[in-house]
């Protein structure tokens, strides 16, 4: 398998350059990133909106853009699918001549078929006589996202799909994005600020700050481990563990993770799997166990120090890793060093989970 | 508080005067621009063969110039001008500045100095004329001349209307329409040009109306031949030599035409059956 994309793109703007190298195995890639880092023209470099200095573009094994040997395919030849950040949706068209627009002989039989398929799939069948102005911000999103799989394209391009929604509605839609993508089988590349959606969506992630890719990897790496002090900045420090709901207790999800079992979180239900987030300054440390509120409480061997201006990150085995960002003098206290059994623990209310 | 009781009168006589000061303004205005077409209206109903003035031939013969002239200078200027507009829109060109400003000069040219270009150029000795000319085609003083004169005109009011429009059509509307197969000339018919309609609906107005007013530019190179070039506001000029009647017949009709088209626009804009 060829890997989804496979990008190396060089593009001044004025004082701004874009240089990206990025190899993404498979997708939904999520590309990660603050505001001004460079996002949005990647993406329009991506449909072929926007030609690149210099460089080359794959996606799924395809040249779309090579520079070397001057090959610039048009984005009417790209097979992309892009829905821009405010969904681009044609003003002057209803829903159903919305989602037609892509599909040739729309008269006929299949193009009617395949609307009507793709009006149910984003259940926007009482909505298809509806102009744009009339829905809401979800419904213009599947509009967006149904007119551009209509002419099924190899990959989805999704350029902040999230930021002009408020957040009751975004929870239910990131779900319903998901949803689609994987009943559709569609890649999908996703452009976001925010590491929430990257947590939910990504199955790769990569890192984009001031023009060029910082990092890339799985969602563990990325928020487990960060490279740089300025990826770590941005993402926010977290211990990421893949789990398993098991049960529900006093309303506390109990989710078993590598033979180990934490309690906390919230919004989740028994049998779902789930990614369970918990920030470094949370977990503290003890060298045996002692009553304590914490509910959780994981045996532990300490594998590394890295000191971190007045603290130091202590990184352990549990099975999986687990961070734990405690001050110097405690070290000294607990004489911490690599190979020391430890007890790590938290409160459940330090715990965040993500459904996958 | 004594501070809000000291300001109330002078405030309440402040109110009193801006209202008396715009009612003023707002009765000049309303004198101003009112009562020398109701005075054309009023002396033209006074006389009572009104309605055989305007079924004389100069009367019918002017306003079927007019209403032909203006109808295919529209369409060319729609024609032309709707695609220009576009490309001056979304592209950047060298002398882009210079296309733009040149376009907006007929604007502000007396229609008299339109009118001696014009023959500069077409006329029989002109730049272009004198080869026209020579193969045997004469533009000057023709009804071809009077629509060329009313393109010249009346194209920047729509050219100006059509730009502004596209520049408020969201590009990613046309990025769009490219990933979903479109040509550049797809996404201009299929997307930016209905978007855009309302603006492009108030150009063309505009530039009808423009080009059903206009004169200088048209008396200089098409003169005023009845049934040829004469068109409307020729015909109220030339016939003021013989009397006052045609004059008032054909200005009560221009009046009548403009005024209905403009508060149709209006009407239509007010209810939104023009914007999206």
């Amino acid at each position: 398998m060829p890997p989804l994309l496979d990008v190396a793109i060089r593009h001044r703007l004025g004082s701004f350059t874009l240089d990206v190298e990025l190899t993404a195995p498979d997708g939904p890639l999520v590309i990660i990133g603050p505001s001004g880092a460079g996002k949005t023209l990647l993406v329009r470099s991506l449909a072929g909106i926007v030609t690149p200095d210099e460089g080359r573009i794959e996606v799924n094994g395809r040249t779309l853009y090579d520079s070397a040997s001057g090959m610039t395919l048009a984005p009417q030849s790209r097979r992309v699918g892009y829905v821009p950040q405010e969904y681009g949706l044609f003003p002057h068209l209803t829903v159903r001549a919305n989602i037609a627009y892509g599909l040739r002989g729309t008269g006929s039989d299949t193009a009617r078929r395949r609307i009507d398929e793709l009006l149910e799939l984003t259940g926007l069948s009482h909505q298809e006589a509806l102009r744009p102005r009339q829905l809401s911000g979800g419904q213009r999103q599947r509009v967006s996202l149904a007119r551009a799989l209509a002419v099924q394209p190899d990959v989805l391009l999704l350029d902040e799909p999230f930021a002009s929604l408020d957040v009751p509605t975004r929870q239910a839609l990131i779900d319903d994005l998901q949803q689609l993508l994987s009943t559709t089988g569609t890649a999908a590349i996703v452009v976001t600020h925010d590491r929430n959606e990257a947590l939910r969506l990504g199955n790769y992630i990569a890192v984009l700050m001031n023009g060029s890719i910082r990092q890339a990897g799985s969602p563990s790496e990325i928020f487990s481990s960060p490279q740089s002090e300025e990826v770590a900045a941005f993402v926010g420090v977290e211990t990421i563990l893949h789990g398993c709901v098991r049960a529900t207790e006093d309303g506390l999800p109990v989710v078993e993770v590598a033979g180990h079992r934490i309690e906390g979180g919230s919004g989740v239900g028994t049998g779902d799997a789930v990614l369970v987030c918990l920030r470094p300054e949370d977990v503290t440390i003890s060298r045996e166990s002692q009553p304590s509120s914490a509910r959780n409480h994981l045996a532990a061997v300490v594998t590394r120090l890295v000191p971190a201006g007045p603290y130091v990150r202590v990184e352990m085995d549990a099975g999986p890793t687990l961070v734990a960002m405690v001050t110097r003098h405690a070290v000294e206290e607990l004489t911490l060093a690599p190979g020391v059994q430890v007890i790590a623990s938290f409160k459940a209310s330090a715990v965040h989970l993500i459904r996958k | 508080m004594p501070e809000q009781q000291l300001d109330r009168p002078e405030q309440r006589l402040l109110a009193a005067a801006e209202t008396l000061g715009a009612g003023m303004a707002g009765l000049i205005a309303v004198v101003f621009l009112g009562l020398p077409i109701f005075a054309i209206i009023e002396r033209a109903f006074e006389k009572t063969d009104f309605f055989d003035v305007i079924s004389s031939s100069v009367v019918t013969e002017a306003l079927r110039v007019s209403l032909m002239t203006t109808a295919v200078s529209l369409a060319i200027i729609v024609v032309v001008g709707t695609p220009l507009a576009y490309v001056l829109s979304r592209y950047r060109f060298p002398g882009h500045a210079v296309v733009d400003t040149l376009i907006d000069l007929p604007i502000v040219l007396p229609p008299a100095v339109g009118g001696l270009g014009l023959l500069m150029a077409f006329g029989r000795r002109g730049i272009l004329g004198e080869w026209l000319d020579d193969a045997g085609v004469e533009i000057a003083f023709t009804t071809t001349a009077v629509i060329m004169a009313q393109v010249f005109v009346a194209s920047p009011f729509y050219i100006r209307a059509a730009k502004a429009g596209f520049d408020a059509v969201d590009r990613d509307l046309e990025n769009v329409a490219y990933t979903l197969g479109s040509s550049r000339s797809g996404a201009f018919l299929r997307v930016a040009v209905p978007v855009a309609a309302p603006s492009l609906m108030a150009g063309a107005v505009m530039a009808w109306a423009r080009a059903l007013g206009e004169f200088g530019a048209t008396i200089m190179f098409a003169g005023s031949l009845p049934g040829e070039t004469q068109t409307v506001p020729l015909a109220v000029y030339r016939s003021l030599e013989t009397g006052i009647d045609v004059p008032l017949a054909l200005s009560t009709l221009l009046i009548g035409v403009s005024f209905a088209v403009l508060l149709t626009f209006r009407l239509l804009a007010g209810r939104g059956a023009l914007t999206l």
